[in-house]
């Protein structure tokens, strides 16, 4: 039937054993695969699978440790996403935004191409506009373009950078995670726009965690799992049950400390809790109530980005900017600064060491020192005593540094981690809040945190943590919220947790 | 470290150096140069910048002279003139933490402003004399500059103040998440930079005698702030970091000042001085930071 | 925008107060070290060496104008781009902070004006003066002309031209910048070769109007250029030259205005420390950003 063509002409990408490392992880193991052209793929898999990994790596962010690329029957050495664009006509919308807040909407789109617009040397702007405004409502979006990009909302700035690689012609386009933030009609239109490309001869990618969106809209489903790709299937042939047992990941030989499934929480006093919380920015939460008691760790859970971060730092007094109330001992505290919640004992890791918990040009012992400073009985640091506490916590956790007065800018993730947890501990709290606290250490360091957390709980601390990994969900707290899209849409008790049931909550039907 | 190379080649060069005696006009001369260069430190390990340390030394000891010329008291218009610097930093302080004005904008604009305040208040040919016990505390400057760089460095590693300073300086966000308040000890450090400018323009008064505004171009004291600024990158505490400290900067102070006044006493002009403090200035800058960042 | 507004109805005061023709005049030399100085500013940096440029280049100018007019000027332009070269080379390749490094080109530089030219003095070919200062029944021409040629590239070049565009997005935020493919590094430099050559034509009209070479009438100009552009609104990304000439302007006339007002001639200084201050802390206020 179609004999005459051969292979190359349909095929667009074709990835021979990528693979991509990370100090600390694996992120893709020996990817093979092929896109065709006036293809929809679906792109599905868990946090960590791999995903944005792969889509790095197209749009050249990252490089591939190993393996071949090809785009388009060329061997492809994709440097940066300007390359990307330009040579080989991947671009596409991601998660991480490229407007620049301060300048125009329509001085974004065009960014760096100006040139098209020139009048005898200068920008007509009115032309720059005119195009903009064209684009833009061939996506649907009616808004003033002459506003600068910082004002526009979530919803509307995606849609500016779709019509800004639309403008590009890509011959690969790369949605990920566009349509959480988007309303019905613009999905509607968004996939309508899809499927022209798909006409057009285009290939498109599609990433999403809502399951009926890629079966409505995808013609084959690419499924990763661990860094692996589990098969490619066409869609007409799945249902999302299949999909999800698909994702379903293997063990990482991850050992964890016991937990008492049998404990009967009801009994136990609240610590902390929350009604009613809700805000629109910086990120969206409906709603939430939320139960701490003492000595368990709750995970909260579900893909990356539903909200998980913002409501722990709402608690932790992070965003002054929200509605409800949160209740600490049953009395209501008013979280408008972390100070106000330190001093209550509730205490916040965040998920960005690097800027939010460390001072990294500082030394170990300084930064140990971070949170008790406000505290010090009149102002006068005891060296030694600093000392003799940092060496205790050295020992306690197995802080690998040459010295405590070693920079924390050259200690290793797990460490800083270390230096992190120590820091706060040190001020006795009664409620930890962490944020994806394994994040990026090695497999050592990660049990040495489930050990370190654990042992807390034992104490009597209650723990908030964000888990992104299954292993970590289905394993280490003892009770699982997920969230999906700002809301708590499950409670999982750890008894009898499977990681099916988990994983099904994760995706919307 | 450097320091020791410049000190042996100025030996070396001008055996004159060594003496006793010169030794002591050199530190005491570069005395003034070095409190202001302290209270720089003290707000660039804070991460932020005082452009207004000189006018603020100049202006305090003008109302100084003044004072003490009307009433020939000694404590009163001693103590004022303190009062007044501790207060000018405080208004810099406020600018700084609670109007968010940024570092260099809210200094520039109090240079500014007692520049023209200084001529209003006290006029162009200021008068007033130093009380002798001024005239006597002053020949102590020297003394009174180690015992202040001592007393900043404990305060810098042994308070939770200092510490507090330097972790801002470092990463105020962390420090901020952490339960500091920031915007306090920031109002905190102004004011101590305050001070000290007032402290070393007393001690300025006490050795000129005679109130004098050292109008540099257009703005008060422009000169000695910039050179204290020098003198503290060039001691290795930077903009960045909440790293370096006092006593790198009385390093810093020291390098200025010897290769001021080795310059001087090769009978080369002033425009030399200037070239070269330029070009060190950078070359250092550039090696201090490849040292900090791996 | 209301800024402009109120900026533009303050000059009109004082328009009626007095000539506003010896203002273009001495606004002049203002505007191009102004000009240097948004852009810097714009990309997120600042450059102190504007000041010492423009004297340095009155300082050259003096010395070199007996051999040859056009050769001076050219001298004098060349030495103002190497001097903004060097700048850029220490900020982008050497990435040492902007401030650190203008701070040393400005001892720099002002030790080699100085060698140049200790004292004032110097030849400054008279035609070349009558030129800057041509003046028909009060009004002087050339400075009009140049007034307007600056403000007009000025703004095209910010406004209308892809390299004022990357500057601002440099200025916004400088990674996403370079993930949306625009060359940073060498957008960047180029802002300190502008501000070099921008300053060194300011001393050249200044050389002009005073018909001597002074090693240290620049630093003021710096001091004016950086609140000019600060009143103007002008921060890391935001602003434009278009509101920094009527605060040249305002800067220029402050002095005149408060001898009109005959207030003692220093009030001028607190006036300005004031002014810059408020409108930055409002600024704050408005937009929530920082430097």
């Amino acid at each position: 039937m179609k004999e005459g063509r051969t292979h190359e002409m349909t095929v667009v990408v074709e990835a021979q054993r990528i693979t991509k490392e990370f100090p600390a992880v694996r992120a893709l193991d020996e990817l093979t695969f092929c896109l065709e052209k006036a293809v929809i793929y679906g792109l599905v898999g868990e946090n960590g699978a791999g995903k944005s990994t792969l889509l790095n790596i197209l749009f050249g962010v990252f490089q591939a440790t190993r393996g071949e690329l090809k785009v388009a029957g060329e061997k492809a050495d994709i440097r940066n996403p300007a390359q990307a664009r330009e040579q080989y006509g991947i671009d596409g919308v991601f998660q991480s935004p490229t407007c620049i807040p301060t300048l125009s909407v329509a001085e974004n789109m065009f960014l760096g191409e100006e040139a098209a617009f020139h009048k005898r040397g200068l920008i007509d702007f009115r032309k720059l506009h005119d195009r903009a405004g064209e684009l833009l409502s061939a996506v649907g979006l009616d808004i003033d373009v002459t506003l600068p990009a910082g004002s526009l909302s979530p919803a509307e700035l995606k849609l500016v950078e779709f019509a800004k690689a639309l403008s590009h012609d890509p011959e690969i386009m790369i949605l990920d995670e566009v349509t959480a933030a988007l309303e019905r009609d613009d999905i509607r239109r968004l996939f309508e726009m899809m499927r022209n490309l798909k006409r057009e001869g285009k290939t498109v990618i599609f990433v999403s965690h809502r399951l009926r969106e890629v079966l409505e809209v995808t013609d084959s489903c690419l499924v990763l799992r661990d860094g692996r790709l589990v098969c490619s299937v066409k869609t007409h042939d799945v249902k999302e049950d299949d999909l999800i047992e698909l994702m379903t990941g293997q063990r990482k030989g991850l050992t964890f400390p016991e937990r008492d499934t049998g404990k009967k929480w009801e009994e136990t006093q609240v610590v902390l809790s929350a009604r009613g919380l809700d805000m629109s920015k910086p990120a969206v939460l409906k709603d939430v109530d939320i139960d701490l008691r003492r000595g368990e760790i709750v995970a909260l859970a579900g893909l990356r980005g539903q909200g998980q971060s913002d409501l722990l730092r709402c608690i932790a007094g992070l965003i002054p900017d929200y509605r409800g109330r949160i209740y600490v001992d049953g009395k209501e505290v008013e979280m408008k600064e972390p100070a106000s919640a330190i001093r209550r004992g509730v205490v916040h890791i965040s998920d960005n060491k690097e800027k939010e918990e460390l001072c990294l040009t500082l030394s170990v012992l300084r930064n140990l020192a971070l949170a008790k400073l406000s505290s010090i009985p009149r102002g006068l640091i005891r060296l030694k005593k600093e000392i003799q506490d940092a060496e205790a916590f050295r020992s306690m956790f197995g802080i690998e540094t040459p010295s405590l007065h070693q920079q924390v800018l050259n200690l290793s993730g797990g460490n800083r981690q270390k230096v992190v947890l120590s820091k706060w501990i040190r001020v006795k709290p009664r409620v930890i809040l962490a944020d994806q606290p394994t994040a990026g250490l090695d497999v050592g360091a990660k049990m040495d945190v489930y050990r370190i957390l654990r042992d807390l709980a034992n104490e009597g601390l209650s723990i908030l943590t964000v888990l992104t990994e299954m292993e970590e969900v289905l394993n280490l707290p003892d009770r699982v919220l997920v969230m999906r899209e700002g809301q708590i849409v499950r409670q999982l008790s750890s008894q009898g947790l499977s990681e099916d049931e988990l994983l099904r909550s994760y995706f919307e039907k | 470290m450097i320091f020791i190379i410049i000190f042996v080649v100025a030996e070396i060069l001008q055996p004159k150096f060594w003496t006793i005696d010169y030794l002591n006009f050199f530190l005491w001369d570069l005395s003034l140069l070095g409190i202001l260069a302290l209270a720089q430190t003290m707000v660039m390990l804070s991460g932020g910048i005082d452009l207004s340390t000189g006018a603020i030394y100049f202006f305090s000891s003008s109302i100084c002279g003044a004072l003490m010329g009307i009433t020939g008291d000694f404590l009163g218009p001693f103590v004022a003139a303190l009062l007044l610097g501790l207060l000018l930093g405080i208004v810099n302080g406020i600018g700084v933490a609670r109007l968010r004005v940024p570092p260099i904008i809210m200094t520039l604009g109090m240079l500014v402003f007692l520049s023209g305040l200084a001529f209003i208040v006290i006029g162009p040919a200021p008068k007033g004399g130093a009380h002798p016990l001024l005239i006597m505390l002053s020949k102590g400057s020297t003394y009174a500059w180690v015992a202040l760089a001592i007393v900043l460095t404990v305060v810098s590693e042994r308070t939770s103040f200092g510490w507090s300073v330097r972790s801002i300086g470092s990463n105020p966000i962390a420090s901020h998440a952490s339960g500091m308040n920031v915007e306090r000890v920031t109002m905190q450090v102004y004011a101590v930079s305050g001070f000290l400018s007032a402290l070393a323009g007393l001690l300025y008064l006490g050795w000129a005698r005679t109130p004098y505004i050292a109008f540099t171009v257009s703005a008060m004291g422009v000169d000695i702030t910039v050179r204290s600024i020098a003198a503290v990158l060039i001691g290795g505490t930077l903009f960045i970091g909440g790293l370096g400290g006092f006593d790198r900067t009385v390093i810093g102070t020291l390098i200025t000042g010897t290769l001021f006044a080795l310059i001087r006493m090769f009978g080369l002009g002033q425009e030399v001085i200037l070239m070269v403090e330029g070009v060190l200035l950078i070359v250092i800058v550039y090696f201090y930071l490849r040292i900090y960042y791996r | 925008m209301l800024f402009w507004a109120s900026c533009i109805s303050v000059i009109k005061e004082f328009q009626i107060l007095y000539t506003y023709r010896s203002l273009l005049l001495l606004a002049s030399p203002l505007l191009f070290a102004a000009l240097g100085e948004t852009i810097v500013i714009i990309s997120g940096g600042f450059d102190l060496s504007v000041g010492v440029i423009v004297s340095s280049a009155t300082a050259i100018a003096s010395l070199t104008m007996y051999l040859n007019p056009f050769l001076s000027i050219a001298l004098v332009l060349i030495f103002g781009a190497a001097i903004g070269t060097i700048n850029g080379l220490g900020v982008v390749k050497g990435r040492i902070d902007s401030f650190i490094m203008t701070l040393g080109t400005m001892f720099a530089v002002n030790g080699v004006a100085l060698v140049i030219r200790p004292e004032p003095g110097g030849y400054i070919d008279p035609t070349f003066s009558q030129l800057i200062l041509y003046t028909v029944s009060g009004f002087p021409v050339t400075s009009i002309i140049l007034f307007v040629i600056v403000s007009v590239t000025g703004v095209a070049l910010l406004q209308r031209r892809n390299f004022g565009r990357e500057l601002y997005a440099l200025g916004g935020d400088k990674e996403r910048a370079r993930r949306a493919g625009i060359k940073v590094d060498q957008v960047e430099f180029l802002a300190y070769v502008i501000s070099g050559i921008c300053s060194a034509m300011g001393g050249l009209v200044l050389a002009g109007q005073i018909s001597t070479g002074d090693a240290t009438i620049g630093l003021p100009y710096l001091f004016n250029a950086f609140i000019a552009v600060v009143l103007g609104g002008t921060l890391a990304g935001v602003g434009g030259f278009l509101q920094v000439i009527p605060a040249v302007l305002l800067m220029t006339s402050i002095p005149s205005l408060i001898r009109f007002l005959e207030i003692t001639t220093w009030y001028d200084f607190v006036v300005k420390g004031i002014i810059l201050v408020a409108v930055v802390a409002v600024q704050q206020r408005i937009t929530g950003r920082g430097l």
